[in-house]
């Protein structure tokens, strides 16, 4: 599901369990969710996606929920 | 208004406590609340209230255009750029206008032309904070990750809430929006014991540990130079646990008071003697400092799919920045580019560095920051340079005047900072002997407060 690919891509990127990711899932209560691993988590979610961001859009990008928020206004399925 | 003062432990704090709590409507509540933080600010000079006033307004329309514009790119583009120029340019003069004329005249008297008038410029406490939650307000707002607020009262009452006012911690709109929104509905008795808890503990960690240290430390780091290498260690030690407790104690205290109206402060420290790298400490250290540098500053210049080598530039850029943002002091520039530094040199080495006993990695980073303190420290540097050589090569000198009373208070610091909880980790639970040993400390610290002159808090200046 696509929805799980959202949530899977986050969970390999910041070297955690999925299970342990919700939409509230953030920097602020995600300490491997790091400036570098935000950086790796753009790449991650263009590649996963086929997506190109925008600096807004990246910027956008506070917890999980909102990611989703941001691919779902480019279309994406998630 | 110090929250270490009889003023505002006796009848600022109580008045404004139970008039909040007897206002029933969400509007009073929001104006008394804003009325109160004017009458805190203005404590200390009240013409400083309007410029806090004008930042507020400024944001506050750039919010209700975003809210007007919402479809219009150009006009949400200008109204993110003029109102953030106009907050940065009021930081940019009453912060450093002085520091850019001092700069610019060491320029002109090296080219032997003549130097400008410094001009001046009187730093309005918490300046820096509060133009913080101004930008990131707008920030938000254009980035769509909050909604504007057509509530004037509810904005100011953001802006000026005196909890977070002169000293952080940072709050972003986006964090405090629940609550204010409820703010008619909360419960006093709800977060009662978490709020006087928390509060305590903050006092007791400024009253009896940082001021105590700097009771000590202080006068021996006026006179650097006659100090011996020892002394200097000590003095230095002192000041990586002064300035830890004297933040995490007013952050605390914030906590606490935002409690009391039933507001949720985030964390601030979360026990960064502990972090096992220099990493780990600016997760841990004034962490929300660290999260808007982080989105406000570092994410924009990285951008997507960066080379390494931006990714260490960007560092370095971001942390210099949050150094000169510390104050307006070339000191101040450098402590912020060697912690840039420090991120690269981790980021760089990580793998070497995490297979090293993690005791060792804790310690290794203890002592980096320690030795980053040093510039933090120095009113320039010639100072910083006397204390670098007396900490790296072996001085003889003056012992320090009361070096025996200052072990006793490194140790007790370590122990804290190193191994005990921290305010999050505990319960905050209403248990007798507990709150009988906290008010016992509380009073103590009382009798230390007016023992002494009421010191204020230390990132005040900033």
């Amino acid at each position: 599901m696509a929805e799980d690919r959202l949530t899977e891509t986050f969970a390999q990127v910041l070297k955690v369990d999925a299970a342990s990711l919700s939409d509230e899932s953030s920097p602020d209560n995600t300490p491997s969710w790091d400036s570098l691993s935000a950086v790796r988590l753009v790449t991650a979610i263009e590649e996963t996606f086929n997506v190109e961001l925008t600096t807004t859009e990246i910027l956008r990008m506070r917890n999980v929920g909102m990611a989703r928020d941001v691919l779902r206004r480019k279309g994406v399925s998630v | 208004m110090l929250f270490n003062s009889t003023v505002f432990l006796f009848a600022f704090l109580p008045i404004t406590y139970f008039v909040f709590w007897s206002l029933r409507r969400k509007n009073a509540r929001y104006g008394w609340l804003t009325l109160s933080g004017y009458v805190f600010y203005g404590y200390w000079k009240p013409s400083y209230c309007y410029l806090m006033a004008f930042a507020t307004l400024v944001s506050y329309l750039a919010g209700l255009g975003f809210l007007r514009w919402s479809e219009n790119q150009r006009a949400r583009k200008i109204l993110l750029i003029v109102p953030i120029a106009v907050e940065l340019g009021l930081l940019g003069y009453f912060k450093y206008a002085d520091f850019s004329v001092q700069t610019l005249n060491r320029i002109l008297r090296w080219q032997d032309l003549a130097t400008l008038p410094l001009p001046h410029v009187l730093l309005p406490i918490g300046i820096s904070f509060y133009i913080f939650h101004t930008i990131t307000y707008i920030v938000d707002c254009y980035l769509e990750v909050i909604k504007p607020t057509r509530n004037i009262l509810e904005f100011s009452c953001y802006v000026s809430l005196f909890s977070q006012l002169v000293a952080g911690p940072i709050v972003r709109f986006r964090e405090l929006e629940k609550d204010l929104e409820q703010i008619d509905r909360s419960s006093r008795r709800e977060f009662l014991d978490r709020g006087w808890s928390f509060f305590t503990i903050g006092f007791i960690q400024k009253v009896v540990i940082a001021d105590m240290i700097a009771a000590i430390i202080d006068p021996a780091l006026k006179d650097v130079w006659v100090l011996s290498s020892l002394s200097t260690w000590m003095c230095m030690l002192g000041y990586t646990y002064q300035i830890y407790f004297d933040f995490a104690g007013y952050s605390n205290m914030a906590v606490g008071l935002g409690y009391l109206f039933g507001l949720h402060i985030p964390q601030n420290f979360n026990s960064p003697y502990r972090a096992v790298n220099p990493a780990d400490f600016w997760r841990r250290w004034h962490m929300s400092l660290s999260r808007c540098f982080r989105d406000y500053v570092y994410l924009p210049m990285v951008g997507r799919r960066p080379p390494q080598a931006r990714i260490y530039l960007a560092t370095l850029a971001t942390m210099t920045l949050c150094g000169l943002w510390h104050g307006a002091n070339w000191t101040f520039v450098f402590w912020g580019a060697y912690h840039g530094l420090l991120l690269v040199f981790y980021t760089r080495f990580a793998s070497l560095w995490d297979r090293c006993y993690v005791w060792l990695q804790r310690a290794a980073t203890f002592l980096l920051v320690l030795m980053g303190l040093v510039l933090f420290r120095a009113p320039d540097f010639g100072t910083a340079r006397a204390v670098y050589a007396r900490l790296l090569i072996p001085h003889d000198g003056a012992v320090l005047i009361g070096a025996g009373a200052l072990a006793l208070m490194l140790a007790l610091s370590a122990a804290i900072a190193h191994f005990g909880s921290n305010t999050f980790e505990m319960s905050h639970e209403w248990r007798p002997l507990a709150t009988a040993g906290l008010g016992l400390l509380f009073v103590l610290s009382l009798l230390l407060m007016y023992g002494a002159k009421s010191s204020p808090f230390l990132y005040f200046q900033f």
